[in-house]
């Protein structure tokens, strides 16, 4: 399994939107809007890089978002 | 409760003494060596949030080889 944490940057106003799609895929097993630089970190297990890949560009990324920074857990 | 992400930047090599160090801690939920703009990520939970700032400056920057934090504070109610 690969772990990875993406922290977002949302549209604003469309933080608890995002949060809500978010927490609906199995794959993400934390997400929380946060203060600070960012405004949502969620942690994703994926079973390999592959899938990362697929989840990110197909799932997140395609939410009301404007910036991602992914930060991939080490084995 | 209070959640927090804390993003640390360490000194090279100096990771898995980090890790190891918050792991030790009560606060410390959480805690992974990452690639990327940061270095290590740890999960937090306080009691609230006077006592996140005391924890941070008191238990978490003291470590050696941490060299830059940033900490994100979960929104409360989600």
């Amino acid at each position: 399994m690969i772990g990875a944490y993406v922290l977002i940057t949302a549209k604003s106003g469309a933080e608890k939107q995002v949060l809500e799609k978010l927490r609906k895929y199995k794959e993400i097993t934390d997400a929380r809007i946060v203060y600070g630089e960012y405004d949502i970190i969620a942690k994703i297990q994926v079973p390999d890089i592959s899938d990362l890949n697929d989840f990110l560009l197909e799932k997140v990324r395609s939410l009301d978002i404007e910036k991602t920074s992914t930060l991939i857990v080490a084995a | 409760m209070v959640t927090a992400y804390m993003l640390i930047v360490s000194e090279s090599g100096a990771e898995k003494q980090i890790i190891d160090e918050l792991l030790d801690l009560d606060a410390v939920e959480e805690a992974d060596i990452i690639y990327g703009e940061y270095d290590i990520i740890a999960r937090l939970s306080v009691t609230d949030v006077t006592k996140l700032g005391d924890f941070v400056l008191e238990n978490i920057r003291p470590i050696s080889g941490v060299k830059r934090t940033s900490t994100l504070i979960a929104a409360e109610h989600q």
